[in-house]
């Protein structure tokens, strides 16, 4: 087996972890739950840093991270979806799970901006000892322009929110009353939901913007992997 | 944005003795994901960049990019 399948594999089994305990007995608030999260999420970027060299040949270190926040985001986005739908899309304190619903989409959130950002910031000293840019006008402007995207995302979705909670509290549909929004606890669920999916549009936007311009890429990336390395 | 300035830096690259995308980029302090998308003529870069890649291939600017008009 070669080193770069037992990293493939190492990173596939720490998602798989994540997703598990996401999708598995309630753990919201358990120490030990938290600390499995954080681990697992660790593992998988861990595994990932030591493959990113060989995929910088074609991608930037911020179009890695943009890539694989996409898949995460993703991830935490159907998980997220997938509990409320099983929950009926009713969410009620007392049953068992609902108060981990939220609580594991913000937390693998959290977790992933955290550790993203630290590695970042690792790999930014690493590389800039060797004379390498870790990003440059470029990359910013596409983060600018993906940011702005998924802001504008969460402001219409939040107004959304609003304006469905206005008009569906109360209100009637097919002889029913909706009830969708009428606690707490289900409002603060969907404002998670518009922060998830304005989280994944930005992330795809980003991936979208850096994969438009990466037409040719590849023959140009083995062109230069032909022409004598300049030691740095 | 990108369709009206023209540049020559992969024929400038191979004249300046063969450099490769990822040492002129560490001379221009960008990545070589911009050099490759500048030279696939997908990215407009800024004035600052632009005179960084000219002096990075001992060039003008006006001998390195091209106004199409």
């Amino acid at each position: 087996m070669s080193h770069n399948t037992r990293l493939f594999l190492v990173d596939l089994v720490a998602l798989l972890i994540v997703l598990g305990l996401y999708l598995g007995p309630d753990f919201g608030g358990s120490w030990l739950g938290g600390i499995l999260v954080f681990a697992a999420i660790g593992a998988t970027l861990y595994g990932w840093i030591l493959l990113h060299r060989r995929l910088g040949d074609t991608r930037s270190l911020n179009e890695q991270l943009s890539g694989i926040g996409l898949v995460f985001v993703a991830a935490i986005t159907l998980s997220f979806f997938w509990g409320l739908h099983q929950l009926g899309w009713q969410t009620d304190l007392n049953e068992p799970g609902t108060r981990a619903l939220g609580w594991n989409a913000v937390t693998l959130l959290i977790g992933y901006w955290i550790l993203s950002a630290v590695i970042e910031q690792q790999q930014r000293g690493l590389l800039g000892a060797g004379g390498e840019a870790m990003e440059d006008e470029r990359d910013r402007d596409i983060n600018a322009r993906a940011a702005s995207v998924g802001y504008t995302a969460l402001i219409i979705g939040v107004i959304a929110l609003i304006m469905i909670i206005k008009i569906a509290a109360g209100s009637t549909f097919v002889g029913r009353e909706i009830p969708l929004f009428d606690t707490p606890i289900n409002i603060a669920h969907a404002l998670i939901g518009v922060l998830l999916l304005a989280t994944l549009i930005e992330c795809a936007t980003e991936v979208w913007l850096y994969r438009r311009d990466a037409v040719g890429a590849e023959d140009d990336a083995a062109d230069a992997a032909d022409a004598p390395k300049v030691k740095a | 944005m990108s369709g009206s300035i023209k540049n020559h830096i992969r024929r400038l690259r191979f004249e300046a003795g063969e450099i490769t995308q990822e040492h002129l980029a560490q001379r221009a302090g960008a990545t070589r994901q911009t050099i490759i998308s500048l030279e696939a003529g997908k990215y407009t870069p800024s004035l600052e960049l632009a005179f960084r890649i000219s002096r990075a291939l001992n060039a003008k600017v006006e001998d390195v990019f091209e106004w199409l008009g």
